[in-house]
């Protein structure tokens, strides 16, 4: 069937995320069980619902603000790898949940969130340009890639 | 020829959309894992290809 599908990208593949890394210059640490922050968890932005369950997000807003400031700073600062992105001091850290890992990042850091953009977009579209292409190249599928004006990847993969 | 085309926008949000793919070629499984590699799946639309396809059958059929 020809048809069209959507698809939220989801971070699983260690191998395609270490070459989104070169993609963009930027490095990653494999094992690095801690990323680079502001260090402390100021209370004075909302909670990162995306960490959390809906649940656990209301139950943190719920808290008195200093039992919250407790449990954030125990939960930050913590990853299971992390990236490193050239002349930011604060890093990236990857949080394994389920099958997939979360990006968490300190966006206080001009640097960072010039580099990270709104929500890791350039991560995000770099890991999934490259996942593809390795599935490409898995499938034996000859893969081009042309990038488009608003920054948009096209990847063809032909089957003759 | 057979294409599959990937488009990744700046947020990270993909669409792949297939072209070429008709009858029995539409439950590619080479399809559906490069699509589960990716990510989580949204909504999947027929292209304007399948229904030519599909209508052809069906005439075929009757």
């Amino acid at each position: 069937m020809s048809h069209v599908v959507s698809i939220s990208v989801e971070i699983r593949d260690l191998q395609a995320l270490q070459k989104a890394c070169q993609r963009l210059g930027w490095t990653f640490r494999q094992g690095q069980q801690t990323y680079q922050w502001f260090g402390r968890w100021m209370d004075d932005s909302p909670i990162p619902a995306h960490l959390f369950t809906p649940e656990r997000t209301a139950a943190l807003q719920a808290m008195p603000r200093e039992e919250r400031i407790a449990a954030m700073n125990e939960f930050l600062g913590h990853c299971n790898h992390a990236i490193a992105i050239p002349g930011c001091h604060y890093e990236v850290g990857l949080k394994h949940y389920g099958d997939h890992y979360k990006l968490v990042w300190d966006f206080w850091e001009g640097q960072m969130n010039q580099a990270m953009g709104t929500g890791g977009g350039p991560l995000l579209q770099a890991y999934a340009v490259e996942k593809a292409k390795l599935e490409a190249q898995r499938q034996g599928l000859p893969c081009t890639e042309s990038i488009l004006e608003d920054g948009t990847i096209k990847l063809q993969l032909v089957e003759a | 020829m057979r294409i599959i085309e990937v488009t990744v926008a700046p947020n990270g949000d993909i669409s792949v959309e297939t072209r070429g793919y008709q009858g029995s070629a539409c439950f590619d499984p080479r399809i559906t894992a490069l699509e589960e590699a990716l990510g989580r799946l949204g909504n999947g639309q027929p292209t304007d290809e399948y229904w030519v396809a599909f209508t052809q059958q069906q005439e075929v059929n009757a």
